[in-house]
């Protein structure tokens, strides 16, 4: 173990990916379609506030494969890391040009520990906060007026603590997401929502690391209530 | 994911089942990729070659809890010159380097200035020592660096390094750095011992590797090294550490 070292050559300088900026401003698109659909008199748009809050499940962000050395266990290893389930909130302003046809603009926050895994073993690997932004449409099928299914595109951002794959750093990518929802029977307005939401994923201390990742999927679950008009 | 199209054309949808489809399918095309792994080279043997004893020709492998942050103690005279500020520089760096290896979280350095906590010293050679040796793991500093780890009696687990104060010490490596003017070299040596500190405690064959015992260091750990730290914390320990003891 002690070590006898000397000399040292000239540093190689290493590459270095920055966090890809992606396509922004989805959400001020979604903004702004909402400011600009034609909209004849103010009661044929009327704008809704709604407060949501559910769970999420992401798949990991990275994954990964190690080789135990042979004279030990000669056994090849899966290994993987990304976010436990944890609770998420949005906040979601919509407005409805047609009867069949809502736009929305929304903002959230997930705070969740991220589990490092492999060899039957879990561990902790810190923490993320996870914002997103996205702006989306939602279509009311005919026959079906409890149903509605929702598109949505925009931006997630993280925040993390004790992260060695994020480094300290934060983290953007371009989200996409799809899913339903439900008005579900009762005197108040709720609304039974599900999503999957898809977000690329592929920070600069992954390069070289020989840990694909590439893109997260998250499973989301709430319920929302509007707390200022019409849901 | 893929575009959603709309196909009513004014036509009520002949069920429900037109509506759920084209929602599954998008659920189940986003969910059900998986990413393609690079591969890294295989790891170098991580072990610890116990000499001598009972134990002869016995490797012993040590690594941390897994997800565990190591705060490591710098010398006390580690903030009051601009030497020091060389070493500090460099331990960062480490840190750094050591993050980006351990992708998975397995484990983490961090600065400490509670020595209580600590549970690797690193300093200067010429710095005042805190740490009394004990018998037995005493090593002649003959290069730039050195890591120094102790066994117990039995020589199955390591020991603590008693504090000269008498307090209860809970550092098991002792890393001593020779002094030098060159801070890139610095570099590579922090990185290198930080390396053992963190369970490494054996060296690479190859020079490409930052845990390569000869000169001419690389400047931070290579896919080898990266897979190498991984296995280890994939790997059961049989070396663990002893509880915390009080100095003498």
């Amino acid at each position: 173990m002690r070590g006898s070292l000397r000399g040292g050559g000239p540093g190689r300088s290493r590459g270095s990916r920055g966090s890809r900026g992606g396509s922004g401003g989805w959400g001020l698109l979604a903004a702004a379609l909402l400011a600009a659909v034609p909209a004849p008199g103010a009661a044929q748009l009327p704008l809704t506030v709604e407060l949501r809050a559910g769970a999420v499940y992401s798949t990991p962000f990275a994954r990964g494969r190690t080789l135990v050395p042979a004279e030990l266990e000669a056994v090849a290893r899966d290994l993987e890391v990304g976010p436990r389930p944890g609770p998420v909130v949005e906040l979601a302003l919509s407005g409805r040009p047609g009867p069949s046809v809502a736009l929305e603009l929304r903002t959230g926050a997930s705070v969740a520990g991220v589990a490092g895994r492999g060899g039957g073993f879990s561990w902790d690997a810190g923490r993320v906060t996870a914002l997103h932004l996205v702006g989306g449409v939602r279509f009311r099928p005919p026959r079906l007026p409890e149903l509605d299914l929702r598109f949505g595109a925009g931006k997630v951002f993280y925040l993390s603590r004790g992260v060695n794959l994020l480094d300290e750093r934060e983290h953007t990518g371009v989200l996409l997401s799809a899913g339903f929802g439900y008005r579900l029977p009762g005197p108040l307005p709720w609304t039974g929502l599900a999503e999957v939401q898809r977000h690329e994923f592929d920070p600069a201390p992954l390069a070289g690391t020989g840990a694909g990742g590439g893109a997260v999927t998250r499973v989301v679950a709430q319920v929302a209530v509007a707390v200022w008009g019409r849901s | 994911m893929g575009k959603v199209v709309n196909s009513r054309r004014g036509r009520a949808p002949r069920s429900r089942g037109a509506v759920w489809a084209p929602l599954l399918a998008v659920m189940l095309a986003i969910a059900c990729d998986a990413p393609t792994i690079p591969a890294l080279p295989g790891p170098y043997d991580f072990r610890l070659a116990l000499p001598g004893g009972d134990d002869d020709g016995r490797a012993r492998t040590f690594h941390w809890d897994r997800g565990a942050e190591v705060p490591v103690f710098l010398g006390e005279d580690a903030g009051a010159d601009a030497a020091a500020g060389d070493l500090r520089q460099a331990f960062r760096r480490a840190v750094r380097a050591w993050r980006s290896a351990a992708v998975f979280g397995e484990v983490r350095l961090r600065e400490t200035t509670d020595l209580g906590e600590a549970r690797a010293v690193l300093r200067w050679h010429d710095a005042p020592g805190l740490l009394s040796t004990p018998a037995g793991c005493v090593g002649p500093v003959t290069g730039a660096a050195s890591t120094l780890g102790c066994l117990n009696d039995t020589r199955d687990a390591l020991r603590s390094w008693p504090r000269r104060d008498g307090a209860a010490s809970r550092v098991y490596f002792r890393v001593v750095i020779r002094r030098t003017g060159d801070q890139e070299l610095l570099d590579r040596l922090v990185i290198h011992e930080m390396g053992h500190v963190l369970g490494i405690l054996s060296h690479s064959p190859d020079r490409s590797d930052i845990m390569w015992a000869g000169p001419d260091l690389p400047p931070a750990p290579s896919a080898r090294d990266r897979s190498t730290l991984r296995s280890l914390y994939m790997t059961p320990v049989d070396l663990p550490v002893e509880t915390a003891s009080s100095g003498g």
